[in-house]
């Protein structure tokens, strides 16, 4: 019965949609309050419905009810019950409906949030989430619906259980923080969409989303990272970044999401880049939506696409829609758009940003290029090619360097214009410091890049820790405070100034560990029992190796004992290999893998992998990696979200 | 009605983004990022903003 009620309720949000785009368009053109109201809470409705419905697929995965063909699937009894949850947005159909429940979310807080504020544009803000919420239950009522029955003519006595490479923490948290981000750049696009509509690009929408696009960028960025720190941990090349389309899906939204959050800046203070916003988030949400469109459509092949499906002429339908309607509105509100004002200086805060907003698309545009590139010469000639990290390495480095510049230079211009003592006066120090360390890594003869990068990186510490001196001096000698009162207050009167400075020194923290991937070793070797093998300055000594039955699992484990060059203990590592659904009869649903172990320090990562096992069970083979400075990529990944928080704390008016 | 208190919404949030940068006008100068010659001009130009606005909400 409660499937039904699922699919019900499916069927009742798709209708109160429509009503409410219905009764929403009915009061822009009467406006009889009455009509508003009713489009407001059909809007509520939808979101009502939509929780029943993914509260009753999450409860039908959590009893393993396998008459639901998503539960078959994706769940077994021998699934732990925190991936049974986690199997709600693991397949296409399960994951579409959970998108729904976060933009249902997300539409109920923004209709609550602004009952009795900006009410010109509430309206249309309603109108394009329900637009929105309409074309996912389309999907998920007439294409791909999570609560289809099992197609079988007997009971289905056990699911086909979660893929183990999705059971991992890590992999239970990473979709849902994207699609937080995903989700919630549809919200600053209702309220940009709108603000087209009502011909009202004034002070106050801008002001609504800015809160809005921050959380979605941390969310997204978090999301991003933890699918990184998965990739690292789980799937045994050592890397965490390989440009897999699915990844550079999420990373497309993340580079103009960016320059849209720093542009708002540009507008709020300085009514300018209105027209630079507005193409910024039409091509943000619309990325969110081409990325779910090229995870879930199965136009690329990569680790995280499972399956083939009908659903990519609907998506790229929605996305055209969304691209054409935005943007032919957009060209017919340009002369309303265009700012009067200009940017008086190329050594300005305002140029700064706009050479930012440059040359994030432009990064964006490659990556872009380089992921559709394949599909476009498939549908062309047949041949399917991949374009694979040396291209995108070769465009993306140069130009991430480039950003990790203007992440020390944008801070220290001025609004208006920087004048030429202040300009030497302020860039003096972190160039100098730059050229020495550029310098000293030349005499280490590092290669040009990881010169550049690491000179670089200190430039920008030095650039943004002295304006953290230069406001704690201040204070101190003003207030007579002493250094960590004056910092503490300093933050606190100037959060979104300096949650954005500690979120660009997370980003540099993560180019430290970016560039520490050019000195990575490895080596591949068979061991037994008793043997040992060095690699870089390791020694591993392979001290036992034995197997064990696990409910889900058979694995092989061994016990790597690690020293030093001078025969100092390190770590024990203990990599295994492991055979899930072991006990099938059917060979071919036997699914290996290599489950890591990793001994992370600050200055690099011993990173074990047991690739295979010899059929007479002596001789393990296993891959060495040894990557330095790969903690610094997660270490800024916190102090970006840190600074983040920052930033979004709220203060009084 | 719901028009003009919107613009009046609208020139009282101006009022204090330009309160603000007022503030952060004196904290560039204070940190030493501007010189004085530029901070007098740019305070003035901010403070000339906001008395326009004031202006116009008292009208409204």
């Amino acid at each position: 019965m409660t499937p039904i009620a699922g699919g019900v309720a499916l069927n009742l949000a798709l209708g109160c949609s429509v009503l409410s785009i219905i009764s929403l368009i009915a009061y822009n053109r009467t406006l009889d309050y009455r009509l508003f109201l009713a489009g407001q809470r059909l809007g509520l409705a939808i979101s009502f419905f939509v929780f029943i419905a993914t509260f009753i697929l999450g409860y039908q995965l959590f009893i393993s009810n396998f008459d639901i063909d998503y539960v078959a699937r994706y769940t077994s009894f021998e699934t732990p019950n925190i991936f049974k949850i986690s199997a709600l947005w693991a397949g296409q159909s399960g994951s579409l409906l959970f998108w729904l429940f976060i933009l249902s979310i997300f539409n109920t807080i923004t209709i609550i949030q602004n009952q009795d504020r900006h009410l010109n544009l509430m309206p249309w803000v309603i109108i394009t989430m329900s637009v929105i919420q309409l074309f996912f239950l389309i999907l998920t009522n007439f294409i791909t619906n999570p609560f289809e029955p099992t197609q079988a003519d007997f009971v289905v006595q056990n699911g086909n259980g979660l893929n183990p490479l999705l059971q991992n923490i890590t992999m239970a948290i990473h979709p849902p923080t994207l699609y937080l981000g995903y989700v919630g750049f549809s919200v600053p696009f209702a309220f940009a969409f709108s603000a087209l509509v009502n011909k009202d690009i004034g002070a106050l929408w801008i002001r609504s989303i800015r809160r809005w696009t921050l959380v979605s960028w941390l969310f997204l960025s978090i999301g991003i990272i933890l699918g990184g720190w998965w990739a690292y941990q789980e799937l045994g090349w050592g890397g965490y970044w390989a440009w897999d389309p699915v990844e550079n899906a999420s990373f497309m939204p993340w580079l103009t999401a960016t320059a849209f959050l720093h542009s708002i800046i540009v507008q709020e203070k300085k009514d300018m880049l209105r027209v630079w916003n507005m193409v910024l988030i039409i091509l943000t949400f619309s990325l969110c939506i081409f990325g779910t469109f090229l995870t879930r459509s199965g136009v690329m092949s990569s680790v995280h696409s499972f399956t083939e499906s009908s659903l990519g002429p609907v998506f790229l339908s929605f996305v055209f829609i969304i691209l054409i309607s935005s943007f032919g509105l957009m060209f017919s509100r340009l002369t309303v758009l265009k700012s009067p004002r200009k940017i008086e200086s190329v050594s300005s805060r305002e140029s700064g940003f706009l050479f930012n907003n440059l040359i994030f698309v432009v990064m964006c545009f490659a990556v872009f290029w380089g992921t559709l590139f394949p599909v476009i010469t498939e549908w062309f000639n047949g041949d399917k090619i991949s374009v694979g990290p040396p291209f995108f390495n070769q465009i993306n480095i140069p130009i991430g360097l480039v950003l990790l510049a203007l992440t020390g230079i944008g801070p220290m211009l001025a609004w208006k214009g920087t004048s030429n003592d202040k300009l030497i006066q302020n860039f003096s120090l972190p160039i100098i410091f730059g050229f020495i360390a550029a310098f000293i890594f030349a005499l280490l003869k590092f290669t040009a890049y990881t010169v550049i990068s690491f000179s670089l990186c200190i430039f920008v510490v030095v650039a943004i820790s002295s304006e953290f001196i230069k406001g704690v001096r201040v204070r101190k000698n003003k207030f007579n405070e002493s250094v960590f009162i004056s910092l503490y207050k300093m933050i606190e009167k100037n959060r979104s100034r300096y949650g954005g400075y500690i979120v660009h020194l997370g980003i540099v923290l993560m180019f430290v560990g970016f560039t520490g991937h050019a000195f990575d070793k490895e080596k591949e070797f068979g061991i037994q029992v008793g043997q040992s093998e060095s690699v870089a300055s390791y020694n591993f000594q392979l001290t036992r190796m034995h197997e064990e039955e696990r409910p889900n699992h058979y694995a092989w484990i061994t016990d790597l004992r690690v020293t030093d060059a001078s025969g100092n203990f390190i770590t024990n590592l203990h990599p295994e290999k492991r055979v899930y659904f072991h006990k099938n009869p059917d060979i071919n649903k036997r699914q290996p893998h290599s489950e890591l172990d990793i001994h992370s320090t600050i200055n690099k990562d011993i990173y074990s992998i047991f690739s295979s096992v010899s059929s007479d069970n002596r001789t393990a083979f296993v891959k060495i990696m040894i990557n330095p400075l790969v903690k610094w990529v997660w270490v800024g990944g916190y102090i970006l979200a840190f600074g983040t928080i920052i930033a979004l704390w709220p203060r009084k008016d | 009605m719901v028009e003009k208190s919107y613009d009046k919404d609208i020139l009282k949030r101006k009022k204090i983004i330009l309160y603000r940068q007022i503030k952060e006008l004196e904290m560039e100068f204070d940190i030493g990022n501007l010189n004085k010659e530029n901070f007098l001009l740019r305070r003035s130009e901010i403070k000339a903003e906001v008395s326009e606005i004031i202006a116009s909400l008292k009208k409204k």
